[in-house]
């Protein structure tokens, strides 16, 4: 076998597959050789060696059809907070760390019917909460570009199956910048959908009106193929979108390549008011070469303001809260999950169960989110963060009228030292800046790798689309891949 | 410090949460920061305008409702605390003396 998969795209895969010129056995195997290889990187809670090759060679022995979706075939990886029929769903948490699923998440179940091979689930931040990936009970996720620093949460360990090429592609959720966040620090592609676009079926709840399941990939077209295999309407999920979904990737394919051009005129934003408290300057520059890459291609800017984006931060850490202290409450160690044995009546079965079961992180926003919705605090903090978060929606409305999209850097640093944020979760905090206003707004946004810092660690940007537009995201980002192949498909390690 | 040990052990309280005085402290400290640093939103006018609670504004596409045939004991063995197919939990009336 001389087939140079980790170059390769899935459309490249899909091909080879077909013509034989590799079996399916031999695609999973090589990535199961690099999970055991890497393992040290703790990209993984769960690998299923025999179920992957098993499948795999279901496929081989089926063949493909016309018709055969192109992630037929393909090894993928889920962030351990899917829910997958018969195997564990620890969401990293001690409290979850022996639950099995009962049912299939419909992200799970798409994939699966489309002949996708899920190698593993991946490691992550407790309950999808936090922005370095060091929350998790079955310790921190490292950064394959530099081990001592953070992978970036809450969708660590699927960033960096991706970027080390442990995984062709993988799923995570975002909720305030947990797709987006790792994927910059480890130079890959994500995607966090319009809210309502990705069905929440089966997806362990962190905060209901933000979190949505997103795409990572190394490159443009593997991020559009994994879009389209999960994207569209699901009657598990009643706040999913009833709007038809059209395959991006073959927009891409039949329309765009080859006809860029006709794909430059867009206008992008550029709220310059916001690029400021916080943000290093190795960033800024590279934010600038992007904006004149995009420039030279064809797109035009404009200065735009969104004037209540620097509460967005504060307003993001009311209602997340809130909406996890509500979440979480089902916890009880009663049905399923963690139960303690350290207790004297029923109270205190739940408080110690909840108390040994969930971590510092997971314990704190609880704390916080009880405090905001608890009598006396709930209008000047839960109602006031939900009013400000209309402004924040109303701004990005009036945004674009002007213009098609808003440039904005995903993360305010390259990837920080493992512990070095950690005794301070308002500093941690800050790393979601530019990240959560998307989610308030429940707009979509696309996040690509662009240049090395001088730490010599991945700096990442984003694109933000109106409601339901993730196609023009595309069309802008593929643009740029085109311009720049050098800034995607890298694979940290060899 | 906008929350003292008192009210963390009554928020601790009502989310079934244990936390002794040290672990009530250092919570006091680090939710003071983050509270703090939301004052900033004092700093807006919000009248007139309608809080938004939700995600979408789409309107939900409720299914029809309609019962799924599904194998109830592979829930119950989610926990190796049921007794006689009911989950146990101590006791929450006292037994009569």
């Amino acid at each position: 076998m001389s087939f140079d998969i980790l170059n390769s795209s899935i459309l490249a895969l899909n091909k080879a597959l077909r013509e034989k010129k590799i079996s399916c056995r031999e695609l999973t195997e090589l990535y199961l050789k690099r999970i055991k290889k890497y393992k040290d990187l703790n990209a993984y809670i769960s690998v299923f060696e025999d179920e992957s090759l098993k499948r795999a060679e279901s496929v081989d022995k089926d063949g493909f059809s016309e018709n055969d979706s192109v992630l037929r075939g393909i090894p993928v990886s889920l962030k351990d907070i899917f829910m997958f029929k018969g195997h564990k769903t620890t969401c990293a948490s001690k409290m979850l760390s022996d639950h099995v699923s009962v049912y299939n998440a419909t992200v799970t179940k798409r994939l699966e019917d489309k002949g996708a091979i899920v190698i593993g689930k991946n490691n992550m931040d407790e309950f999808a909460m936090g922005s370095s990936n060091e929350h998790s009970f079955y310790g921190p996720v490292l950064n394959p570009w530099d081990t001592a620093r953070v992978a970036g949460g809450s969708s660590g360990g699927s960033a960096v199956a991706v970027s080390a090429g442990l995984s062709q592609i993988s799923y995570g959720t975002d909720t305030g910048g947990s797709v987006r966040l790792p994927a910059s620090y480890t130079s890959i592609c994500a995607l966090k959908p319009t809210y309502g676009r990705v069905s929440r079926y089966g997806v362990v709840a962190f905060a209901s009106s933000l979190d949505q399941p997103g795409p990572m990939a190394r490159n443009v077209e593997d991020l559009a193929a994994a879009f389209d295999a999960v994207a569209g309407h699901d009657e598990k999920d009643s706040t999913t979108s009833t709007r038809q979904y059209q395959s991006i990737l073959g927009h891409i394919k039949n329309n765009v390549d080859g006809n860029e051009k006709k794909f430059c005129k867009k206008c992008i934003g550029i709220p310059r008011d916001f690029l400021k408290e916080g943000l290093d300057p190795e960033v800024l520059k590279s934010f600038e070469s992007v904006v004149s890459v995009l420039e030279k291609a064809g797109f035009s800017f404009k200065d735009i303001k969104l004037p209540h984006a620097k509460y967005a931060l504060d307003v993001y850490y009311i209602i997340n809260t809130a909406e996890a202290s509500s979440n979480l409450a089902r916890y009880d160690g009663i049905r399923y999950g963690f139960r303690s044995t350290e207790f004297s009546d029923l109270k205190g079965l739940y408080s110690s169960s909840r108390s040994l079961g969930f971590g510092e992180e997971v314990k704190r926003r609880i704390a916080l989110g009880t405090f905001v919705l608890s009598a006396g605090y709930y209008d000047a903090y839960f109602i006031k963060a939900a009013k400000v978060r209309r402004l924040i929606r109303r701004d990005f409305e009036e945004a674009y009228k002007t213009c098609d999209m808003i440039l904005l850097p995903t993360a305010p640093t390259t990837a920080f030292k493992i512990g070095e944020k950690t005794s301070d979760p308002m500093t941690m905090y800050l790393s979601d800046i530019y990240t959560v206003p998307v989610n308030l707004a429940s707009i979509p946004s696309l996040s690509f790798p662009s240049e090395f810092g001088s730490d010599n660690m991945p700096i990442g940007m984003q694109l933000l689309g109106r409601h339901f537009d993730e196609q023009t995201l595309f069309e802008a980002a593929w643009l740029l891949q085109k311009e720049r192949p050098d800034w995607f498909n890298k694979v940290s390690v060899k | 410090m906008i929350i003292d040990n008192n009210t963390i052990k009554k928020i601790a309280q009502l989310s079934a949460l244990d936390a002794d005085d040290k672990q009530a402290e250092l919570l006091a400290i680090q939710l003071s920061k983050i509270l703090e640093h939301m004052k900033a939103l004092d700093e807006i006018d919000v009248k007139g305008v309608e809080p938004m609670f939700f995600g979408c504004d789409d309107v939900h596409d409720m299914r029809e409702d309609k019962v799924v045939p599904f194998d109830h004991s592979i829930i119950k063995k989610e926990t190796r605390f049921i007794e006689k197919d009911l989950y146990s939990v101590p006791n929450i009336i006292e037994d009569e003396q």
